[in-house]
């Protein structure tokens, strides 16, 4: 049997500027399962995800913990990346045991993002390291600068 | 007049650590019990093998992981979720078998294995006529 964790341990202080609020410790105890959203469990339909520029590139990361590169689809056209993901149930023998806890998400979704710049869609490099899916997506050839040479 | 010397620690944390400020979060998890033992789950993206620690004391499992940055704070166009090292503790209830703890992480997923002990094992006792 698993009992609960202890209080001292809930790790979102770094969101919440009033942590160390008498009253909010005591609702964080009261209200157990207060998470990140990326946590909510079942409930969870889309992985947050991240994005930023680097030179001519749009990099996109996604936390996508348990996932293997079979499960992942990306697709680009123009500006539009969308991001198909199936994530399986761990593997137990459901007749002999029972769940103590489940707050990881299973199943599927599909997510479409709209980014800043049209891509170069041949050139998008994807990669699934310890669970962290990072796009390198360059952008069309016409979003990026033209450089200049200057006559001798 | 009696003083007593603090030793003061002079270690800086050196400013190309990205990690170093990073916040803990609670990692998810998922918890089976079955007649055998316990399985744990927890999601730890980003973490490497060489940067999780297990640990099993006095009835607690205690899981800390830490994420190494790929990159040194960007300019997000869009940022969805902040980038932390995990740390969670779960009390147990049972006794477990100590020495056959183990621990194995695949694709940024955690999953540590506690078989029961043997005196926590259910037996089915025969009841004589």
């Amino acid at each position: 049997m698993v009992t609960t964790d202890f209080p001292m341990m809930r790790g979102l202080d770094a969101w919440r500027p009033s942590a160390d609020f008498p009253l909010t410790r005591f609702f964080d105890s009261v209200f157990e399962d207060v998470r990140p959203l990326w946590a909510i469990g079942a409930a969870m339909q889309t992985p947050p995800v991240n994005l930023w520029e680097e030179g001519d590139n749009v990099m996109l990361e996604c936390e996508l913990p348990g996932v293997k590169a079979g499960e992942v689809d990306i697709e680009v056209s123009g500006d539009q990346l969308r991001l198909s993901v199936s994530r399986a149930e761990p593997k137990t023998d459901e007749r002999k045991g029972r769940w103590l806890r489940r707050e990881r998400a299973v199943g599927q979704f599909t997510r479409t993002i709209k980014l800043p710049y049209e891509l170069d869609a041949e050139k998008v490099e994807a990669k699934l390291h310890n669970g962290v899916l990072t796009l390198t997506m360059p952008k069309a050839p016409h979003h990026r600068p033209h450089r200049v040479k200057l006559l001798k | 007049m009696n003083t007593t010397a603090i030793e003061v620690k002079k270690t800086q944390p050196s400013m190309d650590d990205k990690s170093d400020r990073m916040p803990y979060f609670e990692a998810a998890a998922d918890i089976y019990e079955d007649p055998d033992g316990i399985s744990v789950w927890l999601d730890t993206p980003g973490a490497t093998p060489e940067g999780v620690s297990v640990t099993y004391e006095n009835g607690a499992l205690s899981v800390e992981a830490s994420v190494i940055p790929t990159v040194s704070r960007p300019q997000y166009l869009l940022q969805e979720y902040e980038l932390g090292h995990y740390r969670r503790t779960f009390r147990i209830g049972i006794p477990v078998d100590v020495e056959n703890i183990a621990a194995d992480l695949n694709d940024g997923e955690l999953h540590v294995r506690l078989p029961k002990a043997h005196a926590a094992k259910a037996r089915k006792i025969a009841v004589k006529s």
